[in-house]
């Protein structure tokens, strides 16, 4: 077996209540890396594209990467592959935190979650010992009780685990995955399949370690990936200190801050949502995922009757009344999407988020359609048992838990902004690509990020292909956000490249202070598998290829690379980014060409050939 | 006179937002100390300066032309090269 791996895959079949061990297909683990990689390779072997997501039929994988549980700085990340319940399409939601490492340090690289649980279960991992049990009493629960609770039951208080909340029990089509009490696998509604299939959680203990092939120069790598992010202000300082939500402000200047439902990009709140208010108001300290040297998390506390009921036990100078967040995209969602710059509400919505086990992007963003549909009289009060202004603090935070309960309106909320929009006769309200919401860049303003929501495989995701590091950053490159120039090229690379980091099983933010480059030494000394910048390239393109064939097959290929007619054709009424309007039409073709696909954007079998997909 | 804002660290160094005086963003960028501005000897290539929205890179650069009613606004990014690049 090649380094990095354990060489086992768990296979649990709740239908029939089986679990069996196999050793892991190690020619797929070489040809794509792992992760997000990996676990594609198992689904399209697998899986079947045309069902409906809730299917029993449909399996879902938590798949770590090589450098997963290693010493590489962010190797933490674990993802989950599946299809998505908020968009059919093919979802590979990432998320870090601890849990990753310990399913490697119990002995598995990954867990193929098949079939439906006769009842409510949880499966419970301790290294060898495998089981699922009864989850009967924790169905209902929030995430943090089931965590709390899980400990206490098994005995073994230092177990991790990943969990749905009623959100996912309630199949509310964004409902996310929580490990860690607030690191989340959020989007396309990863929680939901869970939930689908009665499995509440993933409790794991493990006391292995992850094997590498050459751990001298393994350490020698690591260090030297380490040092570089020390010398970067946005790993080295701006992100432990700020957060991610110090792009509030960054992205509000820029014009490009869509502000309620994306009718305006300038939101004249920012300021008292922005993650400079947020540090000196709200924080207590930042936080770090397993083996991370970033430490972006953000541990916020609320003051007086406004704080919640969770203890962080990070530290002792934390125990307070805390939580967790919100992250800049959040942030965002719930606050200029839906005309909402008061903090502490942002911050409380959050923990419920977090709590319920609800992506807060989509829920945010769903939200500030029905605001939408509530300002112009579509919607009425009968109908939504409350005002939904934009603006409504109080809205959001009963709309949050409404949702995930699918009481009332939120059981509209529930379904996403897509179908919400479709089902009161207004599609155009809805501002996402393949169902999934937009995340917090105006791609008007920002025009590659519009090529690369557009042909986002999981839906729109501001994950995939971040161009808002040449455009805003100017990283690595300074390139003007307001042309089209020189977008396919750069937007087809960062996918590929993306595509690798995610498998790799690294946290893909190590990318604002190292590059490729860095990483790849980690990658051969801890597999041993002599992946060059080319083969490594090439890898992501073979993941970013795969991806796109299942989704054709799930009939998401040909024409629905395509944006919101507001994106479109309505110019932004105001601010820097005034008169834009996102020029797919431009960008497209060059991107079809770029990656050797059809003039209408179909794989075509010289490319699956070349890339080893026939 | 033009309202110039600084984000994030640079904070430090000025409060959130404040009205400067000067024809040009080389004017206003005196206003930053010498080791934010020139911390290698050549101007910081972490610093992004924005006039109304707009990166100066896509302007006239330091010589950009300061109306009054003109917004300047700077922020440190600060990487070392995404792949790629």
């Amino acid at each position: 077996m090649i380094g990095g791996w354990t060489g086992t895959v768990l296979r649990v079949n709740l239908t029939r209540a089986t679990i069996k061990k196999e050793p892991l297909r190690e020619d797929w683990a070489r040809d794509y890396v792992g992760g997000r990689g990996l676990g594609a390779r198992y689904l399209w072997e697998e899986g079947d594209p045309t069902i409906d997501p809730f299917s029993p039929k449909n399996k879902m994988l938590f798949v770590t990467g090589p450098l997963t549980g290693t010493n590489a700085s962010c190797g933490a990340r674990y993802m989950v592959v599946t299809k998505g319940a908020l968009t059919g399409a093919i979802t590979t939601s990432n998320s870090g935190g601890h849990w990753g490492p310990e399913l490697k340090f119990a002995g598995y690289d990954m867990i193929v979650v098949e079939g439906r649980a006769a009842r409510p279960s949880y499966l419970w991992i301790h290294n060898d010992q495998v089981e699922l049990r009864d989850a009967t009493h924790l169905w209902g629960k929030g995430v943090w009780d089931t965590e709390e609770m899980i400990r206490a039951e098994s005995g073994v208080p230092d177990c991790i685990v990943a969990s749905i909340g009623p959100a996912g029990e309630n199949l509310v089509r964004f409902a996310a995955i929580i490990n860690d009490l607030h690191r989340a696998a959020g989007r396309s509604g990863v929680g939901a399949v869970m939930g689908s299939k009665l499995l509440k959680a993933i409790a794991v203990r493990g006391t292995g370690a992850v094997r590498l092939t050459d751990p001298r120069g393994f350490m020698a790598s690591s260090w030297a990936m380490k040092a570089k992010l020390k010398e970067s202000a946005v790993t080295a300082e701006g992100l432990p200190t700020y957060g991610s939500e110090v792009l509030v402000n960054v992205i509000n200047e820029h014009g490009a801050l869509p502000t309620r439902n994306h009718q305006e990009t300038v939101f004249e709140h920012a300021e008292d949502m922005s993650g400079e208010t947020l540090t000196e108001t709200r924080l207590v300290a930042n936080k770090a995922c397993f083996a991370c040297t970033i430490a972006c998390g953000r541990v916020t506390k609320l003051p007086g009757e406004a704080a919640g009921k969770y203890l962080v036990n990070t530290h002792p100078r934390n125990w307070n009344i805390a939580g967790e967040g919100p992250e800049y995209e959040n942030a965002w969602a719930m606050g200029a999407d839906c005309g909402i710059g008061d903090l502490d509400a942002l911050i409380k919505a959050n923990w419920l988020c977090n709590d319920l086990g609800m992506d807060p992007i989509s829920f945010g963003a769903t939200l500030a359609a029905a605001m939408e549909l509530y300002d112009k009289e579509v919607l009425t009060n009968s109908q939504t048992g409350m005002p939904l202004r934009f603006g409504s603090a109080e809205a959001l935070v009963a709309m949050a838990e409404k949702t995930a309960y699918r009481e009332g309106f939120g059981d509209m909320l529930a379904e996403g902004s897509k179908r919400l929009t479709a089902r009161f006769g207004h599609p155009e309200f809805f501002m996402g690509v393949r169902g999934q919401e937009f995340p917090a860049y105006d791609s008007r303003a920002i025009q590659g990020m519009g090529l690369g929501y557009a042909t986002s495989n999981r839906g729109a995701c501001h994950l995939k292909s971040y161009t808002v590091s040449p455009e805003i950053l100017g990283i690595p490159t300074k390139m003007d956000p307001h042309v089209t120039e020189g977008k396919a090229e750069i937007t087809k690379i960062f996918q590929d490249i993306t595509s690798a980091v995610d498998a790799s099983g690294l946290c893909i933010f190590l990318t604002f202070g190292v590059g490729l480059e860095e990483m790849l030494p980690q990658l051969v000394a801890a597999t041993g598998v002599p992946y060059t910048m080319d083969s490594l390239t090439r890898a992501g393109e073979r993941i970013w290829n795969l991806e796109r064939l299942w989704n054709e097959r799930a009939g998401l290929g040909k024409g629905s690379d395509t944006l919101p007619k507001r994106i479109l054709s309505e110019p932004i009424p105001s601010g820097p980014a005034k008169g834009l309007v996102n020029k797919l039409g431009e960008m497209l073709p060059e991107y079809y060409r770029l990656r050797g696909w059809t003039e209408e954007g179909e794989v075509t079998p010289a490319k699956r050939k070349e890339l080893g997909l026939e | 006179m033009p309202v110039l804002k600084l984000l994030g660290g640079l904070r430090r160094f000025g409060g959130g937002q404040q009205q400067v005086s000067g024809k040009t963003v080389r004017d206003v960028l005196g206003r930053l100390p010498a080791q934010v501005l020139f911390p290698e000897g050549g101007l910081n290539r972490d610093l992004e300066v924005l006039v109304n929205g707009r990166n100066i890179s896509f302007l006239a650069g330091l010589e950009t032309a300061l109306a009054p009613d003109d917004r300047v606004t700077i922020f440190l990014h600060g990487a070392r090269g995404y792949p790629g690049g």
